[in-house]
């Protein structure tokens, strides 16, 4: 079966790849003395082995560290600068600068109008097709969709970018920090509502989220109508703001929770090998970790595949609402 | 400036949210440990920079990447707009090659019908001339073959009466039991011939 080739060869490297992090989680389980990485310990009084605490977010959040395999000695410290990490900085410019050449070399190769040829040029420009007619075109319009065109591509190839950097085992994501994404939300407000400025005017754009409300009858109805404007008046201008706060938590929520699901899986392998996490029924059993290991790789290498499909989710969710609300702020619906 | 009511509005909502908003705020810049660190909300370098990166992204994309792609994308949809319109020329031009070929193709099959209509009529006239040539060939043929016979049967009555004659005067002789004369046998085949001739003519 030729066409399966390509799945099968990225299946087996994935599991290969989760295999190496499994053993390397299960590795501790033969050394004794060697605690986890950044587990943290409580001293208890009458328990035979220091139990440490499990944390979910240690290996999702940024940190000044990259572990490649910690227990083979293989960990890059102290990536900080006066005191702040840098792991996520250089993702974000690691990502930031793919993007850049990808989209410059896709610049070179289109100057000439040629059709395309070659992978990565059908490849690239398939990726620019499918923003401009399936997210530019229907959230803005056909007739802005050019002049935003590139500020939405860019955003959706730089989320992509850090989304997909994230599914290198020992890097991270970067748009799994809110202060990322919230970056980029506050850019998506500030381009949706100068849009919104610009085609409506100052007033006339404020004027856009007061609902007409019209009370017939006697002082006692105008004022209940005054008070009805009022107030959705005040939940549409949150509106323009709650808006883009759940652009930021709805991207950073999927990408911590889904790197968060991946690492406690794969925790499972520690919870019956490693002695600083191991539950009893493991210890009196250690015939269970042959159990546990397979079953873990097995479902981290399937929702690693789903976590690859939620990458090109988000940055599309992202950029596809950011299209929609540019949208809305210029053509304003009455 | 006037105060209009859609700015008290806009005035008193972004109160309203930053009023809501506050409690978060003070979260993110308090210093103590909170259950949110795992979100890394007090990282605002983290935010600046991913600002900068993505300003000087925007920056870099707009300068280097988009005028190469706009320019592509133009001579793409020029020559496709250029090839559309080519191939209406074309298409055109088929059409006017096709009407004059079916009206070609129509003169001809009038001008056969014609030239079959034609050879239908002097196949028609040279049918009856020949008809006719062939009647009259068979009425001569006819009158000839009459004649032809009329003569042969003159001829056969000769001989015929020739032999009547030799045939009656041998038979007189025997019955007279002498030589006649010629005087006689003129005579007496006179009389045969008449008396023949009288049964013939009663035949």
């Amino acid at each position: 079966m030729p066409r399966l080739r390509p799945t099968l060869v990225l299946l087996a490297a994935l599991a290969a790849v989760v295999a190496a992090g499994a053993a390397n989680a299960a590795a501790p389980a033969h050394a004794e003395s060697a605690p986890a990485p950044h587990a943290k310990h409580d001293d208890h009084a009458g328990e035979k082995h220091e139990k440490a605490k499990i944390d979910p977010f240690a290996h999702v959040v940024d940190s000044n560290h990259i572990e490649i395999l910690p227990t083979a000695g293989l960990t890059i410290d102290e990536v900080e600068y006066e005191g702040f990490p840098l792991k996520f900085i250089i993702l974000i410019t690691v990502s930031a600068l793919v993007v850049a050449a990808a989209m410059i070399y896709l610049s070179e190769m289109m100057r000439d109008g040629d059709p395309p040829t070659g992978k990565l040029w059908n490849l690239l420009e398939s990726l620019l097709f499918f923003i401009r007619d399936k997210i530019v075109r229907p959230g803005v319009g056909e007739h802005d969709a050019n002049a935003y065109l590139p500020y939405l591509a860019t955003l959706f190839l730089f989320i992509f970018a850090m989304n997909l950097i994230g599914m290198v085992p020992f890097l991270g994501s970067p748009t799994a920090a809110i202060p990322v994404t919230a970056a980029l939300a506050f850019v998506s407000f500030l381009v949706i509502h100068v849009s919104g400025v610009a085609s409506n005017g100052f007033g006339g754009y404020l004027k856009t989220f007061i609902p007409h409300i019209e009370l017939e009858g006697g002082l006692p109805m105008k004022l209940m109508g005054f008070a009805i404007t009022f107030g959705m008046a005040i939940l549409e201008y949150a509106t323009a703001f709650i808006r883009v706060g759940v652009l930021a938590v709805r991207l950073f929520a999927n990408m911590l929770a889904g790197h968060t699901v991946l690492f406690m899986i794969l925790f499972f392998i520690a919870l019956v090998s490693d002695p600083a996490y191991q539950v009893p029924f493991a210890k009196e059993n250690p015939w269970i970790f042959w159990g546990v290991m397979p079953f873990s790789v097995a479902l981290v290498t399937a929702l690693s595949l789903l976590e690859l499909f939620i990458a090109g989710l988000q940055a599309f969710i992202f950029t596809f609402l950011t299209a929609v609300f540019i949208g809305l702020a210029k053509h304003p619906p009455h | 400036m006037r105060l209009s009511t859609s700015h008290l509005f806009f005035v008193l909502a972004a109160l309203a949210v930053l009023g809501f908003a506050d409690p978060v705020f003070a979260a993110a810049h308090g210093e103590e440990k909170s259950g949110l660190d795992f979100t890394g909300i007090k990282r605002w370098d983290l935010g600046i920079y991913t600002l900068v990166v993505f300003g000087l992204l925007v920056v870099i994309l707009y300068v280097f990447a988009w005028p190469g792609i706009k320019q592509g994308l133009e001579k793409r949809e020029a020559t496709i707009l250029g090839e559309r319109e080519q191939a209406k020329r074309d298409r055109a031009e088929a059409l006017e090659a096709l009407t004059r070929a079916k009206a070609d193709l129509d003169a001809a099959a009038l001008k056969a019908k014609e030239l079959l209509d034609e050879a239908r009529r002097d196949a028609d006239a040279l049918r009856a001339t020949e008809r006719e040539a062939g009647v009259k060939d068979a009425a001569d043929e006819r009158q000839r073959a009459q004649r032809e016979i009329a003569a042969a049967k003159d001829a056969a009555l000769k001989e015929i009466y020739g032999q009547a004659v030799a045939l009656a005067a041998m038979i007189s002789e025997k019955a007279l039991q002498r030589n006649i004369s010629a005087e006689d046998h003129r005579r007496l085949l006179d009389e045969s011939i008449a008396e023949l001739k009288g049964v013939t003519s009663k035949a």
